[in-house]
């Protein structure tokens, strides 16, 4: 089969559910080895196995801490060692949750910070040389519509999630010439458990009206884009593709809102 | 073939020469049919014989809305529907704000913006006929981020994409999505005729390869585009899997406009 990451080697952080797991999946289906990291320990051996049954050999499970140096550089270690080199990072692993810029404590912010930014820079830390190394290689960071446009209920995750933008168009432009791009993914509302975290904690959706069924609101926070529906797992995994492929070769430096058209509106 | 384009009908415009043949190219090749569109008869009948029974070719001037009402009108008859339109035409020019004329103005304009909405305005019904479709603007770099040399060209550019947003915003509920690729430079026809006269990111001159070198040397991937990386993307965007993906003008240009 003419996989589209045929021979190539990737890491996937957050990989145990939602986008993480639909990316893994997708990435293995393509012809690519995945090592699945994620703090889940048991669901991503789950999710590594249903990938090997498909494609023996093609996954790898790891339980890391993302908000831990040494957890992260032992999750490039490890998949080099594996699987011989690194061609492809998806920085995905992330939390949600929902405050204001005055009910936010230190403790809130900085664990938001910690998981949502510093994993993503300490992910590229420790994969940029493995990459400079194999000549080249493609580094997808998660961003989020709140990098690039205010959303309600979210101060610390926006700034993280400009921060990745910032970090990863400084990537791009310094490492580039090394063959090494970098791009970010700004995902709208896709239902995840991270999504699901956010709204517990608000007590509704984006959008939707208090006390609206679960299904009732999913429906209304899609009618707030100009497509008329929420993201799905599928979406961010095909756009993850793309930036994964020698297909994106030329794009780099980019924040790909991907949002049904919600920040062009 | 589980072709990323199975059953889908697309146009290409400025389909005779460069990124429009190498997209409608790649287009085929992934199970669409294909109406290949441009000026230059000769050039668009090579494109066809290249890909063989599943692309037409038709002359169009983009500039006269009659023409590009029958490009659509000829697509529809000859394979019943409308799903992907890439609006690729275009010219390229040099001239700053000073010594432009108002006839290059006004030419750059109607070739490289007016088209472009002409193209979407007799695409749209189509595509809303079939309950949906994708609508691909070709913008450029010059329509993110000043270019010496090339005035009209980067307002007609991002004109481009702020119609593309426009239409993203309005046809979206309709499930037409509508996206613009903003290329910096690719060695086409188009990009040697701005060099020729000065213009371009490294300043033109009349030795080409020099001035690729220089060109290639102002891009953090430290190369200039090739079509395959912007027919790539166009099928991409063409494709569902994209179809969360709408009004977004996507720079293509080796993170030139991250730095």
């Amino acid at each position: 089969m003419a996989g589209r990451l045929n021979g190539k080697v990737a890491i996937v952080t957050g990989a145990a559910s939602g986008i993480g797991r639909a990316s893994a999946e997708l990435f293995a289906a393509e012809g690519a080895k995945v090592m699945c990291a994620d703090i889940n320990g048991a669901l991503v051996e789950e999710v590594a196995a249903g990938i090997n049954a498909k494609s023996a050999g093609a996954a790898l499970p790891l339980t890391v801490d993302v908000g831990q140096p040494a957890g992260i550089e032992r999750m490039v270690a490890d998949t080099v060692k594996a699987f011989g080199k690194l061609n492809v990072l998806y920085a995905n692993a992330g939390i949600g949750d929902a405050a204001t810029a005055e009910s936010l404590t230190i403790e809130g912010w900085n664990r938001m910070i910690a998981i949502n930014l510093t994993s993503v820079w300490l992910s590229c830390k420790y994969a940029l040389p493995h990459m400079i190394a194999a000549g080249g290689g493609s580094i997808v960071n998660q961003s989020s519509l709140a990098g690039l446009i205010g959303v309600p209920s979210l101060p610390h995750y926006a700034a993280a999630k400009a921060g990745v933008i910032g970090l990863t168009r400084q990537i791009a432009v310094e490492y580039g010439p090394k063959g090494i791009r970098a791009n970010a993914i700004c995902p709208g509302t896709i239902y995840t458990p991270l999504v699901a975290t956010v709204w517990e904690r608000r007590g509704v959706g984006y959008g939707a009206s208090p006390g609206a069924s679960l299904a009732e609101q999913k429906k209304q926070a899609g009618m707030g884009n100009p497509i008329q529906r929420m993201g799905e797992v599928e979406d961010c995994a095909n756009l993850a593709l793309f930036l994964a492929s020698d297909e994106s070769g030329w794009i780099t430096g980019t924040a790909m809102p991907l949002d049904g058209g919600r920040s062009a509106g | 073939m589980a072709g990323r384009l199975n059953r889908k009908v697309a146009i290409v415009t400025g389909a005779g020469s460069g990124i429009g043949r190498a997209a409608a190219t790649l287009f085929a090749a992934e199970g669409a049919k294909v109406m290949c569109a441009d000026l230059n008869e000769s050039g668009v009948s090579e494109t066809v014989s290249r890909i063989g029974a599943s692309a037409i070719a038709a002359r169009v001037d983009v500039t006269v809305p009659a023409e590009v009402e029958r490009m659509v009108a000829s697509t529809v008859k000859a394979f019943g529907k409308l799903d992907v339109m890439y609006a690729n035409a275009g010219i390229g020019e040099a001239g700053n704000a000073i010594d432009l004329t108002f006839e290059q103005w006004n030419r750059m304009i109607a070739i490289n913006l007016t088209s472009v909405w002409l193209s979407s305005k007799y695409a749209l019904p189509e595509m809303l006929k079939a309950g949906g479709g994708s609508i691909i603007n070709q913008s450029s770099l010059a329509g993110l981020v000043g270019i010496g040399g090339i005035a009209h060209y980067s307002a007609a550019k991002a004109g481009v994409i702020g119609l593309t947003r426009q239409v993203a915003v309005e046809y979206g509920p309709k499930k037409v999505r509508c996206n613009a690729i903003c290329p910096g430079t690719i060695f086409t026809p188009l990009v040697e005729t701005v060099w020729s006269k000065g213009g371009g990111v490294a300043g033109g001159g009349a030795d080409m390869e020099e001035t690729k070198k220089r060109s290639a040397l102002r891009y953090p991937m430290g190369r200039l585009g090739e079509l395959a990386d912007c027919a790539n993307l166009a099928l991409f965007l063409a494709s569902d899997e994209s179809s969360w993906i709408t009004g977004y003008a996507v720079p293509l240009d080796g993170g030139m406009s991250a730095a």
